[in-house]
């Protein structure tokens, strides 16, 4: 499992639109995650309340199966985006066609879902954000 | 390892710098739009001109006359070109007013004027069309692309098309070819307030790179956000009224605007009014004015509008009289297209006209309200007043909307039942009404249609209440009718999704009623629309209704589409003739009285104030500032005092302005009282606020008294 980070300072600067200076971050996050990315990963899993959908529609383009996952809260999707529920009462927003059946992305799918894991890499990452950066 | 993702835009470049790479001459030419604003990215390049265009050949020849510096100008895909600083262009490629400004004087032509000049593209490839390289979102019709021409050609224009032609999307396209052309940087837009949120719609639909920025809120909200650097500012009348001061430094007069677009210009049809006068006072280079009804009800109307459009920056106001020369050059400034002319696909209009008996205890109330209303006017005797008539007039008129004591509506169960089968057509309707009360008005209709899901828009909501509800019809079909005040809902507005138009009562004034009717009878529209005119049979409407009918057939021999209102439509003796009723002379008035002039009728307050004691002091004819008179004098404990007195002559009664412009001159150091002299006395809002604020009214009846009192 490879773990990568970088941080990105978002001024609130009135010459943003709202939630403009937002999105332009994720993006910059994202860049900079897969640029270090060793290996080409077979699902990428986003939480759904921090990436907007239109980084993946309108500024990145992704050749993996890609999904924005939602929890109990229902969010609005994009409009290219289709929606697959899982128990667990979540969903699962996907930026392009769901990986098919018989595919290594639905396998690792299955099995984070079969363990309720899906969540567990977020909330450890946030978990270890806040140690590291709740001093500032 | 990046294979597998990708950027899908390349990183936005600065628009204000770039490397410089100089790339190898390219064999052809190639074109690009000129300017370097967000509009390149939604440019596209096109084929090299024609070379047999002998017109581009010249250009071309002139911008390759190689004699000075070499000039890179665009994003690429670009021109390269030598370009002479002495090279003349050639006239005959210029607009007109370019061509005007150079034979002023070569020297005002910059370098980076010759080389918009001789490099823009042909106008044909920016407007839409084939061969256009701006996106549009649709198409327009050949007629709005002469108008657009039309507009891009003169510095100065009166667009008066028939309503429901795209006048709007005229002026938004010409405005968005001036600033992509670097012609036009800032314009100024003023409009009615209910239109501030359609024009903003409209301009994000067909000049979507343009910067916007309304004009609203609070005065500080306001004072940054005229300063914003933004393509086209929005405003109201209103605003725009509280915003121009005497101050040179006030916000709309800081800057000269390079273009100002008056929608629905008849707004400053009285040259009089405050805000006809600020908006002549804009310093602009261009003047554009937009109307369908440029001459509601005298020939004043076009004069005053004409003054706005045709002035120059920098010049003495204009005055028109009516005349040949104001025709002269109303034919020159107009720009006019019937809807029958131009649209003859649009489907056609039946306009029925319903006469109803009252119901029985409608008929009571209304019968009852009349007898008493004519005891009491005549027993005013020698005090009574146009406007008393007019009261009575609409007190009337609002029971044959709906009976108050019984909610009796003889128009109502008409238009009920004629919803419901429009209903079960899957038909939609507008309903207009000049009352927008819970008593009489378009509260009380929407509340007794109540089965039909109605919703409302008044001048009294806010602008986004207004928003939302035109929202919601056009969007849920469930609300089956829309009842509008005809006021704040009969013009601007777009409702195509309903054909039939109910006018519950009438306003006397067919161009207002037609504006109205055109929200639904415009582009867009693929029914057939049908409008229906209520009038009570035996009552007040149908005796107004025909003596105007017998005026207007000799009206509209004389000028096309003008319309009169009521009170100034119908003659005194006419209005008191409604009720059997002949208008008094008050004792010691002559006829000559009257009739007196602005000046007779402040020498008569003069008179007023000085048999009471008072020194009065005349302020110059024009030029006073807002007041007419100004008297003082010491009063018993020794103190003095000082009233200030603004004389309105006028047929009808002033307006709350009025009241505002006095207030807003009285010296803040000393006390002073106001009087506001009016011969037809003032609206309910400007006495509101005039009690509120401790003016004094003087209306004809005040007057009258205080004569007789001083004997």
């Amino acid at each position: 499992m490879d773990f990568s980070f970088a941080r990105i300072d978002v001024h609130a600067s009135f010459l943003w639109r709202p939630g403009e200076s937002r999105r332009q971050a994720v993006v910059a996050l994202s860049r900079t995650l897969f640029t270090a990315a060793t290996h080409v990963p077979h699902l990428l899993i986003a939480l759904a309340e921090e990436v907007p959908a239109t980084v993946f529609t309108d500024d990145l383009a992704v050749a993996v199966p890609l999904c924005r996952l939602a929890g109990q809260t229902a969010l609005a999707y994009g409009s290219t985006e289709s929606l697959e529920e899982i128990p667990g009462a979540q969903h699962l927003f996907w930026a392009g066609p769901p990986p098919g059946p018989e595919s290594s992305a639905r396998g690792l799918l299955d099995a984070l879902v079969a363990r309720q894991g899906l969540a567990e890499p977020f909330e450890r990452a946030a978990l270890g954000l806040q140690e590291a950066y709740a001093s500032t | 390892m990046s294979d597998w993702w990708r950027d899908r835009k390349p990183p936005r470049r600065s628009t204000w710098w770039h490397r410089r790479r100089r790339a190898a001459p390219e064999p052809a030419l190639r074109w690009a739009v000129l300017q370097a604003t967000p509009s390149v990215a939604r440019a596209r390049p096109v084929a090299p001109p024609d070379p047999t265009d002998v017109a581009w050949l010249m250009r071309l020849q002139q911008a390759t006359d190689v004699a000075g510096s070499t000039v890179r100008v665009a994003a690429r895909p670009v021109t390269e070109a030598v370009v002479s600083r002495r090279a003349a262009t050639t006239r005959t490629s210029l607009t007109p007013d370019v061509a005007a400004r150079e034979s002023a004087g070569d020297a005002g032509l910059s370098l980076a004027d010759r080389l918009r000049l001789v490099l823009q593209p042909p106008l044909e490839s920016l407007l839409p069309g084939p061969a256009a390289i701006l996106e549009w979102p649709a198409e327009l019709l050949p007629y709005q692309l002469d108008g657009v021409r039309a507009l891009l050609e003169r510095d100065r224009m009166l667009l008066a098309d028939d309503m429901g032609l795209g006048k709007t999307v005229q002026a938004i396209a010409a405005m968005r070819i001036l600033c992509l052309r670097r012609q036009v940087t800032h314009a100024l837009l003023v409009v009615p307030a209910s239109l501030i949120n359609q024009w903003r719609r409209e301009i994000d639909k067909w000049a979507p790179e343009l910067r916007q920025m309304p004009i609203r809120g609070a005065s500080t909200e306001r004072a940054w956000q005229w300063r914003a650097e933004a393509h086209v500012t929005i405003v109201s009348y209103e605003t725009l009224r509280t915003d121009f001061t005497d101050n040179p430094d006030s916000p709309p007069r800081r800057r000269v605007w390079d273009l100002v677009i008056l929608d629905e210009a008849q707004k400053i049809k009285n040259r009089d009014v405050e805000v006809s006068r600020e908006a002549k006072g804009l310093r602009r280079r261009r003047s554009w004015a937009m109307t369908g009804t440029p001459l509601e009800n005298k020939v004043e109307d076009l004069a005053s509008i004409l003054e706005f459009v045709d002035q120059s920056e920098g010049a003495p106001p204009l005055h028109y009289a009516p005349g040949p020369v104001l025709l002269a050059r109303h034919a020159q400034l107009q720009l006019r297209r019937r809807k029958s002319d131009v649209l003859t696909q649009l489907p056609p209009k039946q306009v029925i006209q319903i006469t109803l008996p009252l119901l029985a205890r409608q008929q009571e109330s209304y019968t009852r309200a009349e007898r008493e209303g004519i005891v009491e006017l005549k027993a005013r005797g020698e005090t009574i007043l146009v406007q008393h008539v007019l009261e009575l007039i609409t007190r009337l008129k609002q029971i044959c909307n709906i009976d108050p004591a019984s909610d009796e509506s003889a128009k109502l169960a008409d238009v009920r039942e004629r919803l419901r089968v429009l209903d079960e057509e899957g038909h939609r309707a507008l309903l207009f009404s000049q009352y927008t009360d819970d008593t009489f008005g378009v509260a009380a209709i929407a509340r007794e249609l109540g089965e039909f899901r109605p919703l409302t828009f008044t001048g009294g909501m806010s602008g986004a209440a207004r928003d939302e509800a035109i929202r919601e019809f056009k969007e849920n079909p469930l609300h089956k009718i829309l009842v509008l005040s005809l006021k704040a809902g009969g013009v601007g507005l777009n409702l195509q999704e309903a054909s039939y138009v109910f006018h519950i009562d009438r306003w006397w004034n067919p161009a207002v009623e037609r504006q109205a009717e055109d929200r639904s009878h415009r582009m867009g529209q693929l029914f057939p629309v049908t409008v229906f005119k209520y009038t009570c049979e035996g009552t007040i409407e149908e005796r107004i209704q025909a003596i105007l009918a017998s005026k207007q057939q000799l009206f509209d021999e004389i000028i096309d589409d003008v319309s009169l209102d009521v009170a100034s439509r119908l003659t005194s003796d006419e209005l008191f003739g409604l009720f059997g009723l002949t208008r008094p002379v008050p004792a010691g008035h002559t006829e000559a009285t009257a009739r007196s002039t602005g000046i007779d009728f402040e020498d008569r307050c003069a008179r007023v104030l000085e048999a009471r004691g008072w020194r009065v002091q005349r302020t110059p004819h024009s030029h006073d500032g807002g007041v007419d008179l100004i008297a003082s004098r010491v009063d018993e404990v020794g103190l003095e005092q000082t009233v200030y007195v603004q004389c309105k002559d006028h047929a009808r009664p002033v307006g709350v302005e009025v009241v505002r412009e006095l207030i807003g001159i009285l010296p803040v150091t000393q006390p002073t009282q106001a009087v506001l002299a009016a011969r037809s006395g003032v609206t309910a809002e400007a006495r509101l606020l005039a009690d509120r604020r401790g003016v004094k009214i003087w209306d004809e009846e005040a007057l009258v008294a205080l004569e007789r009192a001083a004997g």
